[in-house]
């Protein structure tokens, strides 16, 4: 990956040096997930769970994303999903619904640039 | 610190990995093989992404997996489930489980380690390469250090059932050599018995149905109640050398057709005084279980209850046990078969001799339990004569 790919990861809000060290330096590995991330099924389970008010549902995607978002040095979007899941098991559904904006809108910054960084 | 139990050939060396989220199962994946666990290869690890798969992974793969890291939160079947299941099979026992979770409830944590982890590990994503980096040193020592307590353990036990089985194997060889042993003694016992037999022109009988009678009066008569059962039966193939001395008697005496003169009968008598003296000059014999009462027996079978048998005179008890009972087996036999100077008498008649003291005194308390099995001894030579 060339400095103009890390530089659009980085905007992005994703830490590339913490990405590639969990995938052990292996950079066909990171890029291989951070190809994936679109694709992936949690983040959409969450919004639709939320929408739907399925409590459980939603607990199991905010984890489960969270986990994601981890792997791949998504700091912001970890710390969303962290204080989110944490207002989940605290009862707390008014402060996970009105997170739901922001991590909307973290996510949006992912995926474009993932997309930016054409990987 | 000891790593040579980590590093044996045949030590296991995958991880088993379980956690549901693709991407944590990838990372952890990547970390377990390069983390260094073995020095002279890389860790394996095999994923699955439930409890379930777990269970099934494990059946599959038993033998090579040296831990299982497990998630608490997973579809289909969670890691407690799951650890139940490895708890009630026994394989926590054998395999050190890993729970690693973000979980932090302490009811789920305390039952974990209930159901037999060896450790709750905090699964966490840091914010830079060095905190990342720190916590799984970390790790990797409460990790390794489990192992190395694993295989120790392993390999010992291995190691015991190894010497297990080569001693069961020496055992299997070494009950061979004492049956082998105990053949080829009582091949010469029979060797000895037949020689003497062989000389005096009787057959083989005999001795078998002395041998017969004295098992017989031991085994089911309060007469062997001092004697365990390994016993009697030495003393019984003792009783086959009583007349051993009769190889050493001339034969013009030995088989002489008729009564013996009491000069030749003095000589006759002597068959005591050699036999014992014979057992003596053996010294492969005295090592045998049987032979101090060989000796008794070959010596003192024709001494007498009231102390007129030879050749020592003894009297009463000065007479050990098995040698009376010999003595009364071998007149009994004396009598029911035929003699160049005698007829067969009928078994009813020869109890009766026996009995009224007209082949000499026998303690009581021997002709007491000689009457209760008459009985039996009279089918041991129906027996004979059918097999005949």
């Amino acid at each position: 990956m060339d400095d103009a790919q890390k530089n659009a990861l980085k905007d992005g809000g994703i830490n590339y040096e913490v990405a590639l060290n969990n995938f052990m330096n292996n950079e066909t590995m990171l890029k291989k997930f951070l190809g994936k991330y679109t694709s992936e099924k949690s983040f959409p389970a969450l919004q639709k769970a939320m929408a739907e008010n399925d409590h459980e549902a939603a607990l199991m995607a905010a984890h489960t994303h969270k986990s994601v978002s981890g792997t791949l040095g998504c700091q912001k979007m970890n710390q969303l999903l962290a204080e989110q899941e944490a207002a989940m098991r605290a009862d707390d559904w008014a402060k996970a619904s009105a997170l739901m904006p922001e991590i909307e809108s973290e996510y949006e910054k992912i995926r474009a640039a993932i997309k930016a960084a054409g990987v | 610190m000891n790593t040579q139990f980590l590093n044996s050939p045949t030590q296991p060396d995958t991880f088993l990995l379980v956690d549901d989220d693709d991407f944590t199962r990838a990372r952890l994946e990547m970390r377990f093989e390069s983390m260094g666990f073995f020095d002279a290869k890389d860790a394996r690890v095999l994923t699955a992404s439930n409890g379930k798969e777990g269970v099934e992974e494990l059946n599959e793969n038993q033998r090579e997996i040296c831990a299982i890291i497990l998630d608490i939160n997973m579809p289909v079947m969670g890691g407690l489930e799951m650890l139940e299941i490895l708890a009630k099979n026994e394989v926590t026992d054998k395999i050190p489980v890993f729970i690693l979770t973000e979980e932090k409830d302490y009811d789920t944590i305390r039952k974990a380690y209930e159901l037999g982890a060896m450790d709750v590990i905090s699964k966490q994503t840091k914010q830079t390469v060095e905190e990342e980096e720190a916590y799984w040193k970390l790790i990797y020592r409460r990790i390794k250090s489990v192992l190395e307590v694993f295989a120790a353990r392993n390999n010992f036990e291995q190691s015991v059932a190894r010497q297990t089985e080569k001693l069961s194997e020496q055992n299997i060889q070494l009950e061979k050599a004492f049956k082998d042993l105990e053949f080829m003694y009582n091949g010469m016992i029979e060797a000895l018995a037949t020689a003497t037999e062989f000389r005096s022109g009787e057959s083989g009988e005999h001795v078998r149905r002395i041998h017969d009678i004295t098992l017989l009066l031991l085994s089911e008569t309060p007469l062997g109640k001092d004697y365990d059962a390994d016993t009697i039966s030495q003393i019984a193939k003792a009783a086959i050398l009583h007349d051993v001395g009769k190889i050493a008697i001339e034969d013009s005496i030995l088989n002489f057709k008729g009564r013996l003169s009491p000069e030749q009968m003095d000589i006759m008598k002597m068959h005591t005084v050699h036999g014992e003296r014979m057992l003596k000059q053996i010294p492969q014999l005295a090592n045998l279980p049987f032979y101090g009462y060989a000796r008794e027996i070959a010596r003192h079978h024709h001494e007498r209850w009231d102390g007129k048998g030879y050749p020592d005179q003894l009297k009463g008890d000065e007479i050990p046990l098995y040698a009376q009972i010999v003595s009364v087996a071998d007149v009994y036999d004396a009598l029911v078969s035929e003699r160049v100077y005698k007829p067969a008498f009928p078994h009813d008649k020869a109890m009766e001799m026996i009995t009224n003291g007209e082949c000499g005194s026998f303690n009581p308390v021997l002709l007491e339990n000689l009457k209760t099995v008459s009985g039996k001894i009279q089918k041991l030579y129906a027996h004979k004569e059918t097999e005949a």
